[in-house]
């Protein structure tokens, strides 16, 4: 490793004009400028550094202050408060572009610079690291840490193995996580190309600014929402997918809509790149990256040695793999998917897998659940010719309907025991499952909380239509002969669903602005929506028919 | 947990039903009365109808004998399930 004499500055040396912002072209010069104001700032304290910006610009200009100031930089994830409290991420160690995020925060801005004097000079030791967060088993987030020397040379054999980028390199995903700041930001600068500043998470946004030779780095959770009728001028030459399985017919239909199909990586933030595919059909091998050594422990689990993991040993990752002679491999469950049930092993993306194949559904996924004896959990979206099906039969009805159609395939322990029928299954926002929030959907509900005909849960706001059934608890004796539901029951509905959805305790808290409209009665149905307007706040509001009946919040939150 | 008194066989056998099974989405007021437990009705399988058959003979006193031929028209509906343990629990309840 000789990086001492390879910097971030020096391997992006080349990139001049150095940053696209839309209309905006910012020079090498510009960040450097206000890398160097900042370097000011942060040089006068120590520990690590909290970078966070929605403008990959910016965020180059924070990263080259940090470093050259000789201070560690941490990478949130996101920028919920909640979150970045939990991690540490605050006051002037926070570097961000969002104003509104802390006040005292230290704000970063380039700008074009028309004149002024020659740049400061800047240089960076290779000593301070970078540390991007990951979500635990636990769902507590923990920190990998990076050489700046791992990452370059991780970007140095992507940028030999794909080559230069030919036009603008368009991001759906952040780079805050290792996989965007790779390919977004570091690949292109190393090629001597400017990055584009702007995240961009519409399709038909990318569309618009897709130019002769661009290529486009997304994940499975973008490239299985290609809207039909997309217009693009210029296919890509590249397609980059990484954050989890990509479906093969996502895989067709980027091709179909983008002209292109996706290249895969596979990889996690403990051991950047591992491995590659186009899927172009069924069963497409995995090809490691150079430099990059596979082999398989006793259980059958990948193991990866390489200069990007940090470590000289192989790091067991959880998949499961079989490797053929030339070298490529072809991967298989996670390890962790795989469950015991009643004593005999079970697959969860095998059940996964029969699921999706059913006319009736369009997604699928299955977890064990500990608290439930162990039984097999699904979650579900039925697809549009199943949905009346679904109406009409009732969940408990249609569920077991599914489970006869599954049968042909599975053995009796491999069928889901439970399910939730919902809009969409629960991602985050690099497209994966996380087992904690599917759990959440099974949580234990009393006859306290009426029956949920549809949800719909996304980070920050809820809504679920509820039927209230007349032998709901909150209705007995309350009042004899005119039964309603009482205000007690509306908050403690939300809070139930809230903590459901995102895990929040709201017993104990203070309520605060609930105004009560309208009586709801047994048999209304009834629609809820949860907002989270701040980490310890969650607003609520129940309408029937169009029709405000209640609205409040409640305030105090745990998270 | 206890909840509010079943009134009829029927309900006592419905209500067992969704209890034992642990079922969701699904009150004992929803089963119809003469709808099939198994196959195109409710949908319940064969590892429901032995974990039935246990809670019946505990809860009812009755016996259920694996040879008897006309299992599975006992187990057939709610209305039949009711006749059958009614039938059972008559002579029983004479002799007490």
């Amino acid at each position: 490793m000789s990086a001492g004499a390879w910097s971030f500055l020096d391997a992006f040396a080349e990139a001049d004009p150095m940053v696209r912002r839309d209309g905006i072209v910012l020079s090498a010069r510009d960040v450097r400028m206000e890398a160097a104001r900042l370097k000011q700032r942060l040089a006068a304290a120590d520990g690590p550094v909290y970078l966070y910006c929605e403008d990959s610009g910016n965020f180059l200009a924070g990263l080259i202050a940090a470093l050259s100031a000789g201070r560690d930089v941490l990478m949130p994830g996101h920028s919920a408060p909640g979150y970045l409290a939990e991690i540490g991420a605050t006051g002037a160690s926070l570097v961000t572009d969002i104003v509104e995020l802390d006040s005292g925060a230290t704000l970063v801005d380039v700008k074009e610079t028309l004149s002024g004097a020659a740049s400061n000079p800047l240089s960076i030791s290779d000593r301070p690291v970078i540390g991007f967060f990951t979500s635990g088993s636990t769902g507590a987030p923990k920190t990998c840490i990076k050489s700046q020397a791992q990452i370059l040379s991780e970007t140095a054999v992507q940028l030999n193995l794909w080559g230069a980028p030919q036009g603008p390199v368009l991001g759906t995903v952040s780079h805050q996580h290792i996989y965007g700041l790779l390919f977004r930001v570091f690949w292109p600068l190393m090629a001597g190309q400017p990055i584009e500043a702007l995240r961009q998470e519409l399709w038909e946004a990318v569309a618009l600014r897709a130019r002769p030779g661009c290529v486009i780095i997304s994940s499975p959770a973008h490239l299985s929402r290609i809207p039909d009728g997309l217009e693009l001028l210029h296919c890509p030459t590249h397609i980059f997918s990484s954050g989890g399985p990509l479906a093969l017919a996502s895989a067709k239909d980027a091709l179909v809509k983008l002209g292109r199909t996706p290249v895969e990586v596979l990889g996690s933030t403990e051991t950047g790149g591992v491995a590659w595919r186009m899927q172009e059909r069924e069963g497409v091998l995995w090809t490691p990256l150079p430099q990059v050594e596979i082999t398989a422990d006793e259980e059958g689990a990948l193991a990866v040695r390489s200069p990007f993991t940090g470590s000289d040993d192989f790091v067991v990752m959880g998949d499961q793999v079989t490797r053929h002679a030339d070298g490529r491999f072809s991967l298989h469950a996670r390890l962790d998917r795989i469950v015991k049930i009643e004593g005999k092993r079970v697959s969860l993306p095998r059940v996964e897998e029969a699921l999706r194949a059913l006319e009736e559904i369009v997604d699928a996924s299955v977890i064990d659940l500990p608290d439930r004896n162990g039984a097999l959990g699904a979650v579900v979206v039925v697809a549009r010719g199943g949905l009346s099906a679904l109406t009409e039969q009732g969940p408990f009805r249609f569920s077991r309907l599914l489970r006869r159609a599954l049968s042909v395939r599975l053995e009796p322990m491999e069928l889901p025991r439970l399910w939730r029928f919902v809009e969409h299954v629960p991602e985050n926002a690099q497209g994966k499952r996380p087992v904690s929030d599917l759990r959440a959907l099974f949580a234990d509900r009393q006859d306290d909380v009426p029956t949920i005909l549809k949800r719909d849960v996304a980070e920050g706001s809820a809504t679920f239509e509820l039927s209230l059934e007349p032998d709901l608890r909150w209705f007995e004796g309350h009042f004899p002969g005119q039964p309603i539901l009482p205000g007690v029951a509306q908050l403690h509905i939300a809070s139930v669903l809230a903590e459901e959805a995102w895990g929040i305790i709201a017993t104990g808290a203070d309520m605060a602005r609930v105004k009560f409209r309208r009586v709801m009665q047994p048999g209304d149905r009834v629609t809820l929506t949860l907002t989270r307007s701040a980490s310890d706040r969650l607003d609520f509001k129940y309408m029937v028919d169009g029709d405000v009946t209640a609205s409040g919040a409640i305030k105090g939150l745990e998270t | 947990m206890e909840g509010r008194v079943p009134k009829t066989l029927e309900d006592r056998i419905r209500t067992l039903i969704v209890e034992t099974l642990n079922l969701e989405d699904i009150k004992p007021e929803d089963i119809g009365l003469d709808e099939a437990l198994f196959g195109d009705g409710l949908g319940l399988d064969s590892i429901d109808a032995l974990e039935i058959g246990v809670e019946i003979q505990k809860i009812f006193g009755v016996k259920i004998d694996t040879q008897d031929e006309n299992l599975s028209s006992y187990f057939s509906s709610v209305r039949a399930l009711a006749e059958f343990v009614g039938q059972r629990q008559e002579p029983q309840e004479q002799a007490s």
